[in-house]
């Protein structure tokens, strides 16, 4: 595993926050802007998503799966279109992933900011 | 060669064997009206099950008919038919000879198939009967007390594997729900695990002692807690913000209520709903007893809210909160968690606006948001 402590191994990184739970999304963001990394929404919806995709072109993302009545499997899509890397961040298990969102490296809620790191830095490497 | 008696008995105890093993109500039926037929040597024999809310008997199994009519044919339960005539008489019907009968009509499939005798017994069900056994004989037959015996007998068991199967159903599909709660409970429990350590690495430490912290994320806990075990207390998983306010304002309210007034219909909110609903309250609450109307002796509260329907649209809670007579106040030089909470993440999570005022007379907080009062 190619894991740095360095705080600042991901700064500048440009990383799509999708999470429809505003408190996690806004503690995810800290977590990430901490790392030196510069965040890209949060945003809670498949659309706000795809958008920021198109307009802003994040270098990674970290995607919650169950959004409000819809999954962030259209967005894994995309980016899996577009070549760039994602964790899944979910309270759910590996087998309730579909679709793009299969295989994707997972981490289970609560986040934790160690784990993250890890999952970041791999997915960097 | 074997009497009829001994036919008959041979029928029960296969009978009896097949429906200790049969899972499927249509199997039953099936194997029940061909073993009749064999057991008392008349071909046609039927199930109609009673459907009392259509008004409706279903032939819904039976042996030998003509293509078309098992599963298809429906006969009313009124007493004019035959089925209906027996589920009222509440015991065996015989006709020996139809073109006698006098009951009765005489439907016409029965006439297509040249039936000229018949006995109808009651299949009973837990509750309403299941429907009837009806063995139609297409030569002139005087059913013996044995042969009505026998079918009693029969459909009885019959009713017996009946119940057996639906309440087998019935326990497999409790557990496969059973299961799928128990799953969406973990989920859930996750999820708020998540808010719960949300609130904690979101809870500021700076400039706090341990215990102040410690105090202030308890604090919100509790909100949270009041919050989800309002939901969790009511059958619909519905929260009403009255039953809410109440409870989250009831430690500023209990030395003097009219400290902060409460005003607001009852309407249902949804988990999610309640939580931000409670939250709000409680950090607007918090703040007012640090610095705003609570903070000093006559300051007051009121917090009111009504629901109205938008045109087309769904309906739309709008509350707001005033202080009045408290200390006069400056909008704080760091967003906190508490503005932070009040200004971005309650609009975010209910789908609605929400604005903090620092004006003259006293803070206010106005949210509005959407509720879907059906779901």
């Amino acid at each position: 595993m190619t894991t740095s402590d360095s705080p600042h191994s991901f700064a500048g990184r440009r990383i799509l926050v999708v999470e429809d739970e505003r408190l996690i999304a806004l503690d995810v963001r800290d977590i990430l802007e901490k790392f030196g990394c510069v965040v890209l929404g949060p945003v809670a919806t498949v659309d706000a998503a795809l958008q920021l995709i198109n307009d802003e072109n994040p270098e990674a993302a970290v995607l919650d799966v169950q959004l409000n009545g819809e999954t962030s499997e259209p967005v894994a899509h995309a980016l899996r279109l577009e070549n760039r890397p994602f964790l899944v961040l979910t309270a759910y298990s590996r087998r309730h992933l579909t679709g793009a969102l299969e295989d994707a490296p997972l981490l289970n809620k609560p986040v934790n900011e160690r784990k993250l790191r890890v999952s970041l830095s791999d997915l960097f490497s | 060669m074997r009497t009829t008696l001994e036919l008959q008995r041979a029928a029960l105890a296969d009978f009896g064997l097949f429906a200790f093993r049969c899972n499927n109500i249509d199997d039953l039926l099936h194997r029940a009206t061909e073993l009749v037929s064999a057991a008392i040597d008349v071909p046609l024999v039927k199930v109609l099950e009673h459907f009392p809310e259509r008004g409706e008997m279903l032939l819904r199994s039976g042996v030998n008919w003509q293509p078309g009519v098992v599963g298809k044919e429906v006969f009313g339960d009124h007493e004019k038919s035959p089925g209906g005539y027996a589920l009222r008489a509440d015991k065996p019907v015989v006709s020996p000879d139809l073109d006698a009968e006098n009951r009765f009509e005489t439907p016409d499939v029965l006439r297509r198939h040249g039936v000229r005798s018949m006995v109808n017994v009651i299949i009973a069900g837990d509750g309403d009967p299941f429907g009837i056994l009806e063995v139609d004989s297409q030569e002139l037959r005087e059913f013996s007390d044995d042969d009505v015996a026998f079918l009693r007998t029969y459909a009885n068991l019959l009713a017996a594997a009946i119940e057996r199967v639906r309440s087998h159903r019935e326990l497999e599909r409790a557990a496969r729900e059973q299961g799928v709660l128990a799953r969406e409970l973990g989920h859930r429990v996750r999820n708020l695990l998540g808010l719960v350590q949300a609130l904690a690495s979101q809870t500021s430490v700076t400039g706090r002692t341990a215990t102040e912290f410690r105090d202030a994320y308890i604090d919100r806990l509790q909100a949270l807690s009041t919050a989800e075990g309002l939901v969790f207390e009511n059958d619909d998983e519905l929260a009403d913000p009255l039953e809410l306010a109440h409870e989250i304002l009831a430690p500023h309210r209990q030395d003097d209520p009219d400290r902060i007034t409460i005003e607001g219909t009852s309407v249902g909110l949804s988990s999610r709903q309640a939580r931000m609903f409670g939250l709000a309250l409680h950090e607007l609450a918090t703040n007012a007893a640090k610095y705003g109307a609570l903070s000093v002796a006559g300051g007051k509260i009121h917090l009111e809210w009504h629901v109205s329907g938008a045109e087309g649209g769904a309906e739309r809670l709008s509350m707001m909160w005033q202080e009045a007579d408290g200390p006069e106040i400056t909008p704080p030089q760091r967003k906190g968690f508490g503005t932070r909470l009040l200004e971005d993440v309650v609009a975010h999570e209910l789908n609605g606006e929400a604005a903090l005022s620092y004006k003259t007379c006293g803070l206010q907080y106005r949210l509005e948001f959407p509720v879907d009062v059906e779901q």
